[in-house]
Parts: structure tokens; C-alpha cells; sequence
């Protein structure tokens, strides 16, 4: 019981996943123009993005929590929380550009929401350059935290509000609503688009676990040491 | 005349190897298509199936990937 109590989302992690993984390939899917059975990429592309917006999100909403209380260990989770959305920020581009080079024609034609999601990805390099940057390690953790925030107050134009604007290739384009796409998504597609929001939004915070775990072990060490 | 002897020989010597191993190709052949009965589950529907197997196999590599460092975490913190 102890066992189901501490890893039951890692299994629903993984059931969930399989789920996405061999329905979402064995489904029948609706028949879209241009895009045929690579629609099925919206199972394993999309989430990427996500789980990048999830985790810039709760990274934001740590770098506050470490503002107000000064507590090392927020900073900690919210640099983990950073790394982990940069890895899946660069797998949803790199399959993007697949995606896109398949259907539309090139890798990157210049959409909206690939300079969005382009100038987002620089915004968080930037994060990681600007801590590595800082000579004076007591301002690490505070400089890095009101970049931060700023930052994820920055994407939420980047991915939502300008790309909604302009004429776009991605779907539901000059809609002000950003979760259009979403609505207009024929069922068919979401017995499986929504459990793979979720699983790859769980599989993220996996990986986050494991790296927060080891940056704990580290930072006790530390603490060990200085006293 | 040394020619078509030659050649009669030859003749010969094809017809028996065909007599022979025809009927093993074949017998073979059989048995192959027993064999690989999952092989033509695979092949089914524009051989999707095979890109299902190869996608679980890389997802459950992926996770006991995970599992492992997990392990391995676990020890690390029960020794700090």
C-alpha cells in the first residue's frame, strides 16, 4: 500500500501513456485535407507544448514563492522546473519542424506561432545564460527569479495572444479565443488528445522529481558543509 | 558431339538438383509461412502494427530508464 501510495501517478503516468501510444495510433481518425494519418502527430507533438507552458508556469509561480520567502529550495524548483520545460520546449520544435516540412512544405515557414514559440525557447536560453552569467552567487537566486517571472509574463503574448491575431498554418488561426482549436477538434480526436495532455504533462513532472531529488540531495550536502 | 554431351549432362545434372530441392523449397517454404503467422498480423493494415511495436518498445525502454535512476535515487536518499 505504502508502494501504490508514494508511485501511483508514476503508473497512471505510464498507463495513460500506453494509452496515447498505441491508440492514438490504432484509432480511426477523421480524414483531414492535407494533413491525412500524420493528424495522429497531434497526440505526440502538441502535448510537447504543454508540458513546456506547465512548466514555465509552476517555475514562475515558484521564482514569486522564492521572492517572498527567500527559501533556497524554491529557487531550486523553479531552475528544475525551467530545464525540464527547455527539453520539452526543444522536442516540440524539433518534431514540429518534421511535422511541418511533411505537410506544409518547409521546416519553418515563418508562422506566427513558430516565431512565437522560437522567441519563447531564446527568452528561457537567455534564463539559463543570465545564472550561469552572475559572478556573485547570493544574487543568482534573486536576479534569476524576477527574470523569470517577467519571462512567463512575456510568453503569454508570445503563444497566445499574437499568434491569435495573425493569419496562421496551425489550425482555428485568427481566432481570439486560444483554446478554439481545442472546440473545434472532432471527438473522434479526443479520446485520445486529452489523456495525452495529461500523460505527457505527468511524464514532465516525472523527470522534474528526479532532477528536484538530486538537486535536494546536493543542496543538503552543501548545507552539511557550511555548518 | 563432345558438345552436346556436354550439355546433356548438364540437363541432366539441373533436372536432378530440381528434383531434389524443389520439393525442400517448397516444404520449406510451408513451414516459413507457419512460422510467421505474426509476421502477417504485422503486415496488416499498411503494417501500422510494427510502428505500434517499435514506439512501445522505445516507451518502455524510456521508463525503465526511469525507474532505474529512481532506484538508484532511493538508495542515495536512504543513505543521506
Amino acid at each position: 500500500m505504502l508502494f501504490l501510495k508514494k508511485y501511483w501517478w508514476k503508473i497512471l503516468t505510464v498507463l495513460i501513456l500506453s494509452w496515447v501510444i498505441v491508440g492514438g495510433m490504432l484509432i480511426e481518425i477523421p480524414a483531414i485535407p492535407k494533413l491525412g494519418e500524420s493528424a495522429r502527430n497531434l497526440f505526440y507533438h502538441v502535448p510537447m507544448w504543454y508540458v513546456m507552458i506547465v512548466c514555465f508556469l509552476i517555475s514562475a509561480i515558484n521564482a514569486l514563492r522564492f521572492l517572498s520567502k527567500k527559501n533556497e529550495l524554491y529557487d531550486a524548483m523553479s531552475l528544475e522546473f525551467v530545464n525540464v520545460g527547455i527539453f520539452f520546449g526543444c522536442l516540440g520544435m524539433l518534431t514540429g519542424m518534421v511535422w511541418a516540412s511533411g505537410t506544409w512544405g518547409k521546416a519553418w515557414s515563418n508562422d506566427p506561432k513558430q516565431i512565437g514559440a522560437g522567441l519563447c525557447l531564446l527568452t528561457y536560453f537567455a534564463y539559463m545564460v543570465l545564472r550561469n552569467s552572475i559572478q556573485n552567487k547570493k544574487n543568482i537566486a534573486t536576479i534569476s527569479a524576477v527574470y523569470n517571472v517577467f519571462a512567463f509574463a512575456l510568453i503569454v503574448p508570445l503563444l497566445f495572444i499574437i499568434p491569435a491575431r495573425f493569419e496562421s498554418l496551425h489550425p482555428a488561426s485568427g481566432e481570439s479565443n486560444p483554446l478554439q482549436a481545442l472546440y473545434e477538434q472532432a471527438s473522434a480526436f479526443r479520446k485520445v488528445s486529452l489523456p495525452a495532455m495529461l500523460g505527457w504533462v505527468l511524464l514532465g513532472i516525472w523527470i522534474y522529481n528526479i532532477r528536484i531529488r538530486i538537486k535536494k540531495l546536493e543542496l543538503s550536502k552543501k548545507w552539511k558543509d557550511n555548518q | 558431339m563432345e558438345r552436346q554431351s556436354i550439355n546433356k549432362f548438364v540437363q541432366r545434372l539441373s533436372a536432378l538438383f530440381a528434383a531434389l530441392f524443389l520439393p525442400l523449397y517448397s516444404i520449406a517454404q510451408q513451414g516459413y509461412a507457419k512460422e510467421t503467422e505474426m509476421a502477417d498480423v504485422l503486415y496488416q493494415n499498411g503494417r501500422i502494427y510494427l510502428v505500434v511495436f517499435v514506439m512501445a518498445i522505445i516507451f518502455a525502454g524510456i521508463i525503465l530508464y526511469l525507474v532505474r535512476i529512481e532506484k538508484k535515487l532511493n538508495k542515495l536518499e536512504k543513505n543521506s
